[in-house]
């Protein structure tokens, strides 16, 4: 188990770049995600907006 | 697909059900596929005879790079449609791909500087494909903060999507940099017309990477153009009706 995370010396290096790569990738989605919600709720007040002044 | 059902692209209603629906098949298969592809680059594939277990950083490397080039080429395109179409969906398109492209490209620079120091001693040089590579970050986010500087969605639309255009030079640059100019950086690793440099059982992991990147990539496109497009056709009939009628989103 320690070889796996010593990387032949590389681990650093090797286990950095993993944990960099999976933290990018996920707070990619969760900024995609919240986008989408955050313009679905826009429209529906803009809905909510129009139906008060008819 | 013929021209015809390639323009009915065109229309916001069909692309959004488009994005909505295959949003989620993008996703569970590019996790699987990483899941798979990184199993296989970190703990099957052989360490390289000559830079060890330390090669293992090209499954993150190489993906990040692939699709940060990709991004752009797609936003360029998107924004060459838009400015002849004057299309929505072409401008959700470019707007979407910048944000997405450009964490890739800050992921392939910080993958490459985390090879770079323990292979050639040093995390930066002003080196030919590194130097383009930052460029293209400095031309997503240059395109992203256009875009927010300018209050009017149809100048801001325009004017990005020139500088889009125009940045699309940079992307031969940084593909053939490594051959047109004496670059610290190696040779392409797998190339279209060539056998690969790599071994085969060093190959097939890097294969599944690219590919689980590249659904990573058009998840989050999906995910980030339906939300564009339902803010700009918000006075629109068809995506009140579908909002109305959708109560996951409630």
């Amino acid at each position: 188990m320690p070889e796996i995370f010593a990387m032949d010396g590389y681990g650093f290096y090797v286990w950095g770049s993993v944990l960099i790569s999976v933290a990018v990738l996920i707070i990619n989605w969760i900024t995609a995600h919240n986008l989408f919600k955050s313009n679905i709720n826009e429209v529906k007040l803009f809905m909510n907006e129009t139906k008060d002044k008819n | 697909m013929n021209f015809k059902s390639i323009y009915k692209l065109g229309s916001p209603p069909l692309f959004y059900k488009l994005c909505i629906a295959l949003e989620p098949w993008f996703l569970i298969s590019s996790i699987l596929l990483i899941a798979v592809g990184m199993y296989s680059g970190l703990f099957v594939a052989p360490p390289d005879d000559e830079m060890g277990d330390a090669f293992r950083i090209i499954y993150f490397h190489v993906p990040s790079a692939y699709v940060s080039m990709m991004a752009y080429v797609y936003m360029g395109a998107a924004a060459i449609i838009g400015l002849i179409w004057r299309s929505n969906v072409a401008f959700s398109l470019a707007k979407s791909c910048a944000p997405i492209g450009a964490s890739f490209t800050f992921l392939a620079l910080v993958t490459g500087m985390l090879w770079g120091k323990p292979m050639w001693g040093t995390a930066w040089v002003w080196d030919a494909r590194l130097t383009s590579e930052l460029i293209l970050l400095f031309l997503y986010l240059a395109y992203m903060m256009l875009h927010l500087s300018i209050p009017d969605r149809a100048k801001a639309d325009r004017s990005a999507s020139l500088l889009a255009i125009v940045g699309m030079v940079n992307i031969p640059i940084i593909h053939y940099s490594v051959v047109w100019w004496n670059t610290l950086h190696q040779a392409s690793t797998i190339s279209k017309f060539a056998k690969p440099s790599i071994a085969t059982e060093m190959l097939w992991p890097l294969i599944i990477m690219i590919l689980a990147y590249t659904l990573l990539f058009a998840a989050f496109l999906s995910k980030r153009t339906a939300a564009e497009l339902a803010v700009r056709e918000k006075r629109t009939r068809w995506i009140q009706t579908l909002i109305l009628g959708d109560k996951s989103n409630a």
